[in-house]
């Protein structure tokens, strides 16, 4: 499978209002008043001029200081920000460990949800009955799954959502820090888990502060801040670059 | 199943124009690919609506009977109209009022209160309005049900004309997913707009003839409140269900023509704003 992931020249920008509560009525006082405050306000690039190309059987990990645009660079490639400037194509089914549970409904069973989160990933409710099972397995919830979501603790909300996403066949799979929920034994079987994920997926591309685990499941490091590139390539050489980086604001 | 390897490959050029055609062949793309999530949340929608009552389905058929069963007492009692006959008049344009003031107050909050889902993870905005029209229709089509009880029980006649309804039901959803779709867009620029939206219904309620006969007009009148595009499709309904005859073609021509500049205008606005919709959420 030919997955790819290329870049042009893209830029997100974010707009901080001034009022970011916009409301009619304000537009029609402002306008009678001639404030034009409420429009008032500043653009900063989220991300600036980037220009990836991520090929088939690179392991790209995503690492920079908070606000750096790494969260943002995988919410772009996944389609939720449209760029202000730049090109982007995508081949390849994208599976997103981004936010666990984000599409849930906390009124609605465990079961139901299995259900309406595979639809959020395109599966038909035919395949996802194929993959119930193993979700049910997976997960250890067994007869929790008749139980509303939001009566389930934490973890237990975790533990579904990682299995679910866990039956996917990723072609492109996205990771934003979500490892580790439940207990120390479910940790441990996420864990592994990724690791064969991973090894199934044709592209990786995964956000971590954890220099260690970007070591371990990564073969090329790309090191961002304030949108833009700073460093690309081998893991070593970039890590070196970023903690020099670390080390320099301390 | 998505076994098509071209579902998944993607291209985005910000440097495009896109025009609208191209934005409205993405769209139904999109909606064919992501039809079991809109078929889940309406699912879901309706479920939660009717869950917490014991009688639970059965109160989406009792809940709008009952209501209509006072009002016709209070209004047949105060006009001084015959129970059954006025019972069926108001019923005919009422049930798609409610159909028209749900959807839109409905609509305009849709992609707002899609927020937790438009921010995580990609799903095409559309798909919201969408599953707004989609509960509302549903609701309507269960009200119906109690429609025809209630037509039934009073002995009204059912002609041929009701075969009609279906056509009349479309054009009225065609025109309403514009409106929605243009809400629900400008709801997002201004925040305050669903609360203005609840009094311009309320007053636009009165001005539709629903609560009283529209022999009750005068001439003049009648006039200003023709410019009224709902008044077009509850007049529609109205000649379908109460006078149970088949609408002339003037009245299908105002509505056919209200549903398509309705989603032109949808259509237009969404492909302007639908990319800049994320950055204000």
């Amino acid at each position: 499978m030919s997955a790819f992931i290329e870049l042009d020249q893209v830029s997100v920008k974010f707009r901080i209002y001034h009022n970011p509560n916009p409301s009619l009525k304000d537009a029609v006082v402002n306008w009678f008043t001639g404030n034009k405050k409420l429009n008032d306000y500043r653009d900063f690039f989220a991300l600036h001029e980037i220009a990836l190309k991520i090929n088939p059987g690179d392991r790209v990990g995503l690492i920079g200081l908070n606000g750096a645009g790494k969260s943002t660079l995988l919410k772009t490639i996944s389609g939720i920000y449209k760029p202000h400037q730049g090109k982007i194509s995508i081949k390849g089914r994208i599976t997103p460990l981004m936010e666990l549970g984000a599409g849930f409904d906390p009124e609605q069973t465990g079961r139901k949800n299995i259900y309406l989160n595979g639809a959020l990933l395109g599966f038909s409710p035919d395949e996802m009955k194929v993959k119930e099972l193993e979700i049910s397995e997976f997960s250890e919830l067994n007869d929790f799954l008749d139980l509303p979501v939001k009566y389930y603790s934490s973890g237990m909300y975790g533990r579904l959502a990682f299995s679910i996403a866990a039956v996917t066949d990723p072609e492109i799979l996205m990771i934003d820090e979500v490892f580790a929920t439940g207990d120390g034994h479910f940790v441990e079987k996420s864990t592994q888990r990724i690791q064969q994920m991973v090894e199934k997926s044709s592209i990786l591309v995964v956000v971590s502060h954890n220099i260690d685990q970007i070591r371990r499941l990564c073969n090329r490091i790309i090191f961002l801040d304030h949108g833009n590139v700073i460093a690309d390539g081998g893991p070593e050489m970039v890590i070196e670059q970023y903690q020099q980086k670390l080390a320099s604001i301390k | 199943m998505l076994n098509h390897d071209d579902q998944f490959v993607s291209h985005f050029d910000a440097s495009k124009k896109s025009n609208l055609a191209e934005f409205v062949s993405r769209n139904i793309r999109e909606v064919v690919v992501y039809r079991y999530a809109l078929f889940n949340f309406v699912n879901t929608n309706l479920s939660s609506r009717y869950r917490r009552s014991t009688l639970g389905f059965l109160w989406s058929l009792l809940n709008p009977l009952f209501t209509m069963i006072i009002m016709a007492v209070v209004f047949s009692s105060l006009y001084k109209l015959p129970f059954s006959q006025f019972s069926l008049y108001l019923f005919s344009g009422l049930l798609p009022w409610n159909l028209i003031t749900s959807s839109m107050v409905g609509g305009s909050m849709s992609i707002i209160l899609a927020e937790g889902y438009l921010k995580k993870i990609y799903i095409p905005k559309i798909i919201f309005p969408l599953v707004t029209l989609g509960v509302e229709v549903t609701n309507f089509l269960f009200s119906l049900v109690s429609l025809f009880v209630l037509a039934l029980f009073f002995g009204a006649k059912f002609g041929w004309s009701l075969l009609l309804l279906p056509v009349a039901l479309l054009l009225l959803s065609l025109f309403l997913f514009g409106i929605i779709m243009t809400l629900s867009i400008m709801t997002v620029f201004f925040r305050d707009l669903s609360h203005i939206l609840q009094i311009g219904l309320l007053g636009l309620f009165y001005l539709t003839p629903i609560i009283y006969p529209i022999s009750m007009l005068s001439e003049r009148l009648l006039g200003f409140i023709k410019f009224n595009p709902f008044y077009s499709f509850i007049t529609l309904f109205h000649i379908i269900v109460y006078e149970s005859k088949p609408p002339g073609s003037i009245e299908w021509l105002v509505c056919a023509g209200l549903a398509t500049a309705s989603m032109l205008l949808g259509t237009v606005v969404f492909q302007l704003y639908e990319k800049e919709v994320i950055y204000r959420l």
